[in-house]
């Protein structure tokens, strides 16, 4: 036999053995979420800015599942709409706390009335973000502030409020949804990847500080989402090979994330790439911004309010 | 069968040539301006102490001149004096600074322009650490350490940023840390700024690119200054190098005069950073493993002794 025969053969046996290994794992993962289908049932889940976008999706698929929900948001008007809604698709229980998460005795009332209610919060999802894109240099200094305090700091002291009764009963599970620009920091948002680099941070330490406590932490890292804060530069996005979700996928990846403790995923693969290639080679993973982006979208981001 | 072990030789031959290539340039880079920190204005945030002290002291040693801010003014000012005192003719500005308030950032900045006109290089390097249990952390405590490490460096590239633009030259560096790409537990508060940092250097690069200002991070690895005092015993006896402020400092002017992009202090944490980057969860139990109760103790002990760094 010729050489190269040989060698062509063993790339083809290696690449079905990855992709058999492949469909073996999705398979397994499928059983796993199958094996328990009520996982989510009568679980208390605590959702930080429930009124909108993946936050409001999230709510859905919970009630759907039968949990019972502790809904904190600004505006009350829409979160006991949110709560109607909840409650007409199965959810047994839906508590509506409107809360300014900027505000710390907002948060304590929060945590105070949730776990009055319930006794205990199985499921915490630091939800709640903020985005105000543009230059550093012309992004007002109250837009850097507010963007940390609501996306990164509400959230650390959301999560420290309910972590004592979590670790009383040994059990619980703390969810982050950052963004994919935690892992890749897009131009023109600077402040936003900077808060969102923080809950990275935030959730690797704190699984690290959790290890075998019984308290789970998951991130989540959704890339584009058709929520309001993208609705400017959806348009340009569209023309990208980088996809966009809808607000229901993220949901639903979400609890599948949740049901089987992961540690943490990334929706658009390309974009995790794209994020592993910057830890390890930043100057090279530059490029990828201005491959996978169409041109257009950096400016259109910078001329993005709010 | 020779096939395949001359084409891994060929491979590894070639990553060689590359290294050796990049090692090459990067000397020619270095060569070319033996005099790049003369007579350039720096301005460093945290400069009474530990790293923000050694960056004062090998740029005076260079002949650059310096706007020194930090909070404890005697110690401010005797590092100023040090600074004089090796290089005479080279201008230190001392300014008092809390860089957690904003009206006291705008006020340096002030000062810096109207003593010389410009401002090249911006170290942020002013940082706390404090650790504990993140369930009891003081919450005083936690918002600092975002405030002074994070928000502070913010707030002060944004307001330098528009000087260096108009000039388009300057160059911007926040000093961050290995924990800013792998976090350690018991002082979530201060992974959580450092990681933020990262991704201020980060999105600010790519936004930056072109425009003349360039922007590095540096990662140091555990630094022998006050930040690790109360505990410098127990990171002796961690798998990680101990570096002296010092080594860090020249370590640091050395990347920011190839305008790099990222530096890491220790080298051997690459792969620490690059797993966990990829597998976030592959090493969680590492710390029960190598470093056992004594760490956790080590940071227990600093969460009784808050200790700060050049601030």
């Amino acid at each position: 036999m010729p050489q190269p025969r040989r060698g062509l053969n063993l790339l083809l046996s290696a690449t079905g053995a990855a992709f058999g290994a492949w469909i073996a794992s999705r398979l397994i993962r499928q059983r796993r979420l199958d094996s328990d289908p009520l996982y989510f049932a009568d679980k208390v889940v605590l959702i930080t800015g429930a009124s909108k976008g993946i936050g409001e999706a999230l709510a859905y698929a919970l009630a759907a599942r039968g949990a019972c929900l502790v809904l904190a948001a600004r505006s009350e008007d829409k979160l006991q709409a949110v709560a109607a809604e909840c409650r007409s698709r199965g959810a047994p229980d839906v508590l509506v706390v409107p809360t300014d998460i900027s505000e710390e005795p907002a948060l304590q009332n929060l945590t105070h009335r949730a776990l009055e209610h319930f006794a205990h919060v199985d499921i915490l999802i630091n939800n709640a973000g903020y985005q105000r894109g543009g230059a550093l240099d012309q992004v007002g200094s109250e837009a850097v502030y507010q963007q940390i305090t609501v996306n990164l700091i509400g959230g650390m002291l959301l999560t420290q409020l309910l972590l004592p009764d979590m670790l009383a009963r040994g059990s619980g599970h703390i969810v982050n949804i950052s963004s994919i620009i935690g892992r890749y920091a897009f131009p023109y948002a600077t402040s936003y990847g900077a808060s969102k680099f923080g809950m990275v941070g935030f959730n690797e330490s704190l699984r690290r500080e959790l290890y075998g406590t019984g308290i789970n932490v998951t991130l989540i890292n959704p890339t584009f989402t058709e929520t309001d804060i993208m609705s400017d530069i959806k348009e340009v996005v569209r023309k990208s090979i980088l996809r966009i979700d809808s607000v229901e996928t993220v949901a639903q990846r979400t609890l599948e994330a949740i049901q089987l403790n992961e540690v943490e995923i990334t929706l658009d693969p390309i974009m995790q790439v794209s994020g592993w290639l910057s830890a390890i080679a930043p100057r090279l993973s530059d490029l990828a911004f201005r491959v996978l982006t169409p041109p257009g979208v950096a400016e259109a981001a910078a001329g993005q309010h709010e | 069968m020779t096939r395949p072990r001359l084409s891994a030789v060929a491979v590894v031959g070639a990553v060689v040539g590359f290294a050796g290539l990049m090692h090459v340039v990067r000397r020619r880079k270095l060569a070319r301006h033996p005099d790049f920190f003369r007579a350039k204005v720096v301005l460093i945030t945290g400069a009474s102490s530990g790293i923000g002290r050694a960056l004062a002291i090998a740029l005076a040693e260079r002949g650059a001149y310096l706007v020194l801010a930090a909070r404890r003014m005697e110690r401010l000012t005797r590092v100023a004096d040090e600074c004089r005192f090796i290089s005479p003719d080279s201008e230190v500005l001392v300014v008092q600074t809390d860089v957690s308030e904003q009206a006291q950032l705008e006020a340096l900045v002030g000062q810096a322009l109207d003593r010389f006109g410009h401002i090249d290089i911006l170290i942020n390097n002013a940082g706390i650490m404090t650790g504990g249990h993140y369930e009891a952390y003081n919450i005083a405590a936690l918002r600092e350490q975002i405030e002074v490490n994070l928000l502070a460096a913010m707030i002060l590239t944004r307001l330098v940023l528009p000087h260096m633009l108009r000039r388009r030259a300057g160059h911007i560096v926040n000093v961050s840390s290995v924990q800013g790409r792998y976090a350690l537990p018991f002082s979530v508060p201060y992974g959580v700024s450092k990681y933020g940092l990262i991704g201020l250097g980060d999105g600010l690069r790519r936004e930056l690119k072109g425009s003349g200002v360039t922007v590095t991070t540096l990662c140091p690895g555990a630094t022998a200054s006050e930040m690790v005092a109360p505990a410098v015993e127990g990171f002796r006896r961690m798998p990680a190098q101990l570096f002296e402020p010092a080594e860090i400092a020249e370590m640091s002017l050395k990347a920011i005069r190839q305008g790099r992009a990222e530096l890491y202090g220790d080298w051997m944490l690459l792969p620490v950073v690059w797993i966990s980057a990829i597998f976030p969860g592959a090493l969680d139990w590492a710390y029960k493993l190598s470093w056992p109760d004594e760490f956790v103790e080590m940071q227990r002990k600093r969460s009784v002794m808050p200790e700060e760094e050049g601030v």
